[in-house]
């Protein structure tokens, strides 16, 4: 073992000798020894590209929408506008006058009147110029709910009225296009998240209880997961969320969507849990625990939940994206969130006309941004998977 | 249930089994894995079960502790457990009829590990993977010391002594301390390591550890040095005997080595498909064996010093089908001193050969 901090390896040997580690600082040999099991996983995900990209992706993806998505945008979620459906306005550095500008600038745009089309169209005007502005002070919020702010990340001149960025357009009621994105980003991740952690709350406790007692309960919660399962997943979702009543508070039915996709979800992974259970209930440390008088439950909980950990969080972090994209699915019919609630669904359902299509691209700008977000999760959930079984490589 | 009485002078015994018998009932039938063992453990002595593999050892070790595995059940029997109390100055015996209690009840739950520990014979996988030695000492600890103790007064009161929390560190000191007197190095630092930083030797002294944390009244120890090689079985051996002395513990130590069971025990039980066939001091079953069984066992160990051309001795025949059990003794077809149209016919009996010397075997049988 060096002493240079970069090469610090799990020490696998130095557990069998003790004598190993006779010539080295106590504080060193005692970091050395207690290698966590969580020690040895990061230390074989750190070295997983795809993995670290797929986790950076996610980590992004959460601050930027899920914490802190009033700073990260221009404007607020429903803060409406003069600009009606208006197209992108790309930042630009070279004016029209072949002149380089640090600041980053985007053009004026025009309204004009389509009469044979009869829509509203916007023509880009080179003369007016709205620099962007970084760190710049605008509507006020609250950071998190709590803290009183006004700085957004970027945003126009706030002593120019006229002056506006809408980087990615506008929809049919003004509203900026990318800050509906990254809020939009908060409702679909956390309802993920939270879904997610319904669906392990509920398929790992019932998976763990159906493994461990055997008999009639395990008959019980295996023929339910089945059933549940045997129906198509799509066709499932759209009949329970159809359940919802359309006149609850938007609030409730962002709940009771979650409890939807939690209840469509949880089967697979209570099965799961179930065949590892089976499993690790055989192992002799079980028999152990149990003869220095653990009950039950603690024997569920404290020994065989935490073994099948690593399983039951790859799981996880793999249902993730398919529950985002379930929402935007729903979304998009119509049948997921509602306005005034924001999310990648309500987004998706904005665009669901040809109209939307043909005259007003921008508002397929969100796709890309839930692919990428999916995309980070998966990869993240490949590399835990690789990662959180670290004896398994030697 | 319970019976409560002084206790007597001479009385030493801790646990008592009389005719236990544990039967799994499986798809082609039953098994009769244990069918009618008697023998006692007594207070601060070791009582070693030697068998061959699958003879009902473990099935009767784990009975003791209520923890026979589906679809085993005990069906006849009795497992007393003689608990001693301190009571208004004269000290009592509560015996607890262990086959009664719920398998999963706070009752058997206190017993185990508090008052009867018990070690495996896989220490590679005998502790969670994923938790350091030293909380799995605590784990065992924080069961037993922390739990309220009952105390059953002169005039039958229950008062629950209240407990003080241990604080992270005295668990921490707790662990080491258990750790340094299994004698494993550096205490300090091993009390963080986990299993998979351990080797088995480490392994199974951990197991020792937390077994003997909660300072129970018996260790049972399922072929602990099986798994491990001759030099750390010697070491584990020493540890269990030293610390024998020091805490005054039963050991029901079952193995198959009879070298291991000569040096460790002071009672000895033979089984053989489910039986005891014999049972008597260690000296007696060395020096003067009955059973026709425990002398073929005996025969078949490999002597130094035994000429190398000479065959080991083995018993002939193979282990009977446990669905189709010989009549008569089981172990007629493979006995050397099988007496035809008896040993074929009669089951025998429990016998007395000699002071407390009781076998089970037609030659020392009026029939």
């Amino acid at each position: 073992m060096t002493t240079d901090k970069s090469s610090e390896t799990p020490s696998t040997g130095s557990g069998q000798a003790p004598s190993t580690g006779s010539g080295q600082a106590p504080e060193r040999d005692k970091k050395q020894l207690s290698q966590s099991y969580w020690a040895l996983v990061w230390w074989r995900f750190k070295r997983n590209r795809m993995g670290i990209g797929g986790m950076i992706i996610v980590l992004i993806s959460l601050i930027c929408g899920t914490l802190f998505a009033e700073f990260f945008t221009p404007y607020l979620v429903n803060q409406q506008s003069d600009y009606i459906e208006a197209r992108p306005q790309w930042p630009h550095f070279i004016d029209p006058d072949g002149k380089f500008h640090l600041r980053p600038f985007v053009y004026g745009l025009n309204e004009e009147i389509d009469m044979t089309l009869h829509i509203r169209v916007y023509t880009v005007d080179t003369s007016k110029q709205y620099p962007i502005h970084f760190l710049v002070r605008g509507v006020p919020y609250k950071l998190l709910g709590l803290i009183p702010m006004d700085t957004h990340i970027f945003g126009p001149d706030p002593d120019d009225p006229e002056a506006h960025v809408y980087i990615f357009g506008t929809d049919g009621l003004g509203r900026d296009i990318f800050s509906r994105i990254v809020y939009g980003a908060r409702l679909s991740l956390l309802l993920g998240l939270i879904g997610q952690a319904l669906t392990l709350i509920f398929g790992a406790t019932l998976g763990a209880i159906s493994g461990y007692y055997g008999g009639g309960m395990d008959m019980f919660i295996m023929r339910t997961t089945e059933f549940l399962q045997a129906f198509p997943r799509e066709p499932i979702l759209l009949a329970l969320a159809s359940i919802i009543p359309d006149n609850w508070d938007p609030m409730w039915i962002y709940f009771g969507l979650t409890i939807v996709l939690a209840f469509v979800y949880w089967g697979g992974l209570a099965r799961q849990v179930r065949g590892l259970v089976l499993s690790i209930r055989e192992r002799e440390f079980v028999l152990a625990a149990q003869s220095f008088g653990a009950s039950d439950r603690r024997l569920l909980f404290r020994h065989l939940i935490p073994n099948a950990m690593s399983n039951i969080i790859v799981n996880a972090t793999m249902m993730i994206p398919a529950m985002i994209q379930s929402e935007a699915f729903l979304g998009f019919l119509g049948l997921g969130l509602r306005p005034p609630l924001t999310s990648w669904g309500v987004l998706m359902n904005e665009v669901s006309s040809v109209r939307a299509i043909r005259y007003f691209p921008w508002l397929l700008i969100p796709i890309p941004f839930i692919l990428i977000s999916l995309l980070g999760f998966n990869m993240l959930g490949d590399g835990l998977r690789d990662a959180l079984d670290p004896y398994s490589g030697r | 249930m319970n019976e409560v009485k002084e206790t007597s002078e001479t009385n030493n015994v801790l646990v008592e089994v009389k005719d236990l018998k544990v039967q799994f009932d499986v798809r082609d039938g039953i098994i009769k894995a244990v069918d009618g063992a008697t023998f006692d453990i007594v207070r601060g002595r070791t009582l070693g079960v030697i068998g061959e593999s699958g003879c009902g050892k473990s099935v009767t070790a784990r009975a003791i502790l209520r923890m026979v595995p589906r679809p085993g059940k005990v069906v006849g029997g009795e497992i007393l457990y003689h608990r001693r109390i301190q009571s208004n100055g004269s000290e009592m015996t509560d015996i607890v009829r262990i086959n009664d209690l719920d398998p999963d009840g706070t009752e058997i739950r206190k017993i185990r590990g508090g008052e009867i520990g018990m070690i495996f014979q896989e220490p590679m996988s005998s502790l969670t993977p994923v938790y350091t030695a030293g909380s799995h000492i605590n784990e065992a600890v924080g069961l037993h010391r922390l739990m309220p103790i009952r105390k059953v007064g002169a005039q039958m009161t229950e008062t629950i002594q209240a407990h003080r929390q241990v604080t992270k560190e005295e668990a921490r000191e707790i662990a080491i301390e258990m750790l340094y007197r299994v004698g494993l190095p550096k205490p300090e630092e091993r009390v963080d390591s986990y299993p998979h930083q351990l080797s088995g030797g480490q392994r199974q002294r951990v197991m020792i550890a937390i077994a003997l944390s909660c300072q129970p009244k018996m260790l049972i120890a399922d072929e602990p040095t099986t798994a491990l090689d001759v030099s750390i079985e010697a070491q584990i051996l020493d540890i269990m005997r030293d610390l024998q002395e020091t805490v005054d513990m039963a050991i029901m130590f079952i193995t198959h080595n009879l070298g291991v069971v000569a040096e460790m025990a002071q009672d000895m039980v033979v089984m053989y498909m489910g039986k005891v066939v014999e049972k008597a001091s260690a000296l007696e079953i060395f020096y003067e064996p009955q059973h026709p069984y425990t002398r073929a066992l005996l025969k078949s160990i490999p002597h130094v010093g035994k000429k190398s051309q000479e065959r080991l001795f083995t018993i002939t025949g193979m282990v009977p089908d446990p669905f189709n059990l010989p009549p008569g003794c089981v172990f007629h077809p493979r006995c050397p001193e099988y007496m035809p149209g008896k040993c074929d016919r009669i089951v025998p009996s429990w016998t007395q050969v000699g002071e407390d010397h009781w076998t089970r075997c037609l030659l020392y049988e009026e029939v």
